[in-house]
């Protein structure tokens, strides 16, 4: 091990990777010291190879002194002498870096607070001609305050826009020329912007402040209370209209940005603004997702920021409105990714099946609300308004009118799973039937024996989906149906002793089919059932000389290998958007 | 390996520390803000050129600093960490290199010199060749850094706004944009060689 002594001089210049490692140490220490996780140097430097240890050490125990002192702590050279023995150069190395540092004397921030004031901006501070009074709320791309003008003693909310989509000044000028463009609307159910202004070159603006909270407070009131649910939806929608025709798109419509003030009356907050501070597609310039897609349109997830149009505030109000019947909005799933993927594919589960007691008409205008494609939704937010005064005056609603092919395409996006099985498994059957018309080369007892088979498993595959919905799509669930298809392939195969024909390909679909389920474990589960099933198939029974079947099961392995990896991969990509810090 | 340029940009700088450096940072403003106007310029030029969704005109890193030197924020000249010196010596070496290709293509003809030291540059006004070559190194040694933890800190440090500033602004120690700092430096350093 190599002493302190012989460490390099502070002269030679390391190398760019070392610096590199370096401060990828540091970062880690500082992210684990801000999430409170208690990291310790020593930890940290057991890690580091042997030509690192001396810089790292400088540079965390100067890290770690800065970030004590922020507490309120007074952390002293002795104590670290004694923690790292035989590191005196890098411990004073250290010490002496950080006091020349200018921490105390140019943050004049920091001055106004005690050093356990909550990070930077805070209460009692002076943003522009504003006194802040207190935090309303803090989210990922800014804070809200309460705060009140010095000279006009007028209270307002003060929105400050603090993090990662307005990285540049001229981002953060469009913000602003957008919110004063805001500030024009002037509308009883819209929040009006007062003023918008910088400060240390983070935009902020202010506006009227609602007390009362935000429509989430008021779900689970709204929830058994169709009829207000409707008329509060009704009111909004308006208030959107009116903006729509002014030539403003919110793009970030959900029960976050809708206020709920004493009298029950909806206010929109952030028109105008929502688009630049990171909501219109969701993700950054570098692809990392900010807050959840879960009430985004699909022309947003897919980040053209071009095809968003009114239609996505029609989708947004058809997400809260969706909200309001079930108590969850349209899309969730575990993973940004996997929201991302059912906002984009999959229908929303009927708000009937999630409360049974919502009225029929007002799930069908949420349905007709979050069509995929924005040309099936309400033409205007003013259409979905007039649908649902329909609704209240107990009229027959425009959205129930959709045709049997819309019903057909509904059904397909809503369950794909059941779908692929009953298209496959009925082109199959019915191609049986017009083979054994035309070719008239196969008896007729073998022929009904084979038809049976597959008109089985048309039969079942309903039953085997509601049985996987039941049980919640379990895995136990899934590998039964599972089994029972390679089952059924099987015994179409054993049945038409086609066991050294290409029809033993299906093993490989079913194998792919498996990985839509994005389980690693289900993909190799099928993958050995599909071999097992084959075997079962190949070998009591002579096949044609060129014929291996130990060949087909070296592909049948394979195909569940990259499938598998495919997951994995799918599954590494989610885990990377859920645990990037959002900006 | 670049000592050419080297030598008088020291002394530049040395002259700096030395002397008035109200009267550099006076240079260094008006430098920059016919840099600006020539900047908005091309960016004026390009926009009118295609009738693209605004959106789109994706706009560089450089042309956003100029922005801010429109809204009265430029950048300071004071300490060590000076990024802007780097691109500047980085342009002024791209710029050469071009100008000498463009001499060896048409040997003998007659090619009026540009001043490739950092002192007649500064003292002259930026020809708006210099400010797309400008630009685009900018954009380039941005990429470069490969991160954006990285990028924010140099981004903010062209813009002119000091460590502490940085760090209150990303939420993070102080030491942790010095070291960013260091790294951006020596990055960009590694770029001149």
């Amino acid at each position: 091990m190599m002493g302190p002594t012989q460490s390099p001089p502070q002269q030679t210049p390391s190398s760019l990777t070392q610096d590199h490692r370096v401060n990828a140490v540091c970062e880690e220490f500082e992210k684990a010291w801000r999430a409170d996780a208690g990291p310790r140097i020593e930890a940290f430097l057991e890690k580091a190879g042997a030509s690192d240890v001396g810089d790292i050490l400088r540079e965390l125990i100067a890290l770690e002194v800065e970030l004590r002192r922020g507490r309120g702590e007074s952390p002293s050279p002795e104590e670290y002498l004694r923690r790292f023995t035989g590191w005196d150069e890098e411990v004073s190395g250290a010490f002496s870096s950080c006091s020349s540092l200018p921490a105390k004397t140019t943050i004049t921030l920091r001055d106004t607070r005690s050093a356990t004031a909550p990070p930077f901006p805070g209460v009692g501070m002076r943003i522009g001609d504003y006194e802040v009074l207190g935090e309303i709320s803090r989210g990922g791309m800014g804070v809200v305050f309460r705060a009140r003008h010095v000279h006009l003693k007028r209270l307002v909310a003060l929105k400050m826009v603090l993090s990662g989509p307005l990285a540049t000044p001229t981002d953060v000028r469009r913000f602003m020329a957008e919110a004063q463009a805001a500030a024009s609307l002037d509308h009883e159910n819209i929040v009006t912007i007062h003023e918008v202004g910088e400060y240390l070159g983070y935009p902020f603006f202010t506006m009227r402040l609602v007390e009362g909270g935000n429509l989430s407070a008021h779900l689970d009131r709204l929830r058994d209370e169709p009829h207000a649910a409707a008329r509060l939806v009704a009111r909004v929608a308006r208030a959107v209209d009116f903006a729509h025709r002014q030539g403003f798109i919110h793009r970030d419509l959900k029960p976050g940005n809708i206020l709920i003030d004493e009298r029950g009356s909806p206010h929109v907050i952030d028109f105008g603004v929502a688009k630049r501070a990171g909501a219109e597609s969701g993700l950054t310039l570098h692809g990392a997702a900010v807050g959840t897609p879960s009430y985004m349109a699909p022309e947003q997830a897919r980040g053209r920021p071009g095809e968003v149009t009114i239609a996505a505030d029609i989708h947004g109000l058809g997400a809260v409105l969706y909200e309001l019947l079930t108590g969850r909005p349209p899309f969730r799933g575990p993973t940004v990714n996997d929201t991302i993927i059912q906002v984009l594919e999959m229908e929303p589960v009927p708000p009937r099946k999630l409360n049974p007691s919502a009225p029929r008409a007002l799930e069908m205008i949420a349905l007709k609300c979050l069509e995929k494609k924005a040309e099936r939704r309400y033409g205007s937010a003013a259409e979905l308004a007039e649908d649902l005064d329909r609704y209240l005056r107990g009229e027959p609603v425009e959205a129930a009118r959709i045709g049997p092919s819309g019903q057909v395409a509904r059904l397909v996006r809503r369950q794909p799973d059941l779908a692929a099985r009953l298209f496959g498994v009925g082109g199959v059957l019915a191609f049986t039937q017009l083979n054994y018309l035309v070719g008239r080369n196969m008896d007729l007892k073998r022929h009904l024996e084979v038809s049976a088979v597959e008109f089985l498993w048309l039969a079942l595959s309903p039953l085997l989906w509601w049985l996987e919905r039941h049980d919640g799509g379990s895995e136990r669930a899934r590998t039964v149906w599972i089994a029972a298809d390679i089952a059924f392939a099987t015994a179409c195969i054993a049945v038409l002793d086609a066991g050294g024909t290409p029809y033993v390909g299906g093993y490989t679909l079913l194998i792919a089919t498996s990985g839509l389920w994005s389980r690693v474990r289900l993909v190799w589960l099928t993958t050995i059932i599909s071999i097992v099933g084959f075997l079962l198939l190949a070998y009591p029974r002579p096949a044609a000389p060129t014929f291996h079947p130990n060949v087909i099961v070296v592909l049948l392995a394979t195909t569940g290998y990259v499938v598998a990896q495919q997951v994995r991969r799918f599954q590494a990509l989610s885990a990377y958007h859920d645990q990037r810090p959002v900006p | 390996m670049g000592q050419d340029q080297g030598g008088s940009v020291t002394g530049w700088i040395k002259g700096l520390e030395a002397g008035d450096s109200a009267a550099a940072q006076a240079l260094w403003e008006r430098y920059f803000t016919s840099l600006t106007r020539i900047a908005s310029q091309r960016l004026a030029g390009r926009r009118a050129g295609s009738m693209e969704d605004e959106e789109d005109a994706a706009l560089s890193a450089f042309n956003s600093f100029c922005q801010g030197v429109v809204r009265g924020r430029f950048p300071k000249l004071d300490d060590r960490d000076d990024l802007w010196r780097l691109l500047m010596v980085i342009t002024i070496r791209k710029v050469s290199a071009q100008v000498e290709r463009e001499r060896a293509r048409k040997r003998g003809g007659g090619h009026a010199a540009l001043p490739m030291d950092l002192d007649a540059i500064i003292a002259g006004d930026p020809t708006p060749e210099f400010v797309a070559v400008m630009s685009e190194q900018y954009d380039n040694l941005l990429e470069k850094l490969g991160d954006d933890d990285l990028r924010q800190v140099a981004i903010h440090r062209m813009e002119g706004y000091d460590r502490a500033e940085i760090a209150q602004l990303l939420g993070c120690a102080v030491r942790t944009v010095a070291r960013r700092m260091e790294l951006i430096r020596k990055t960009w350093a590694a770029e001149t060689e």
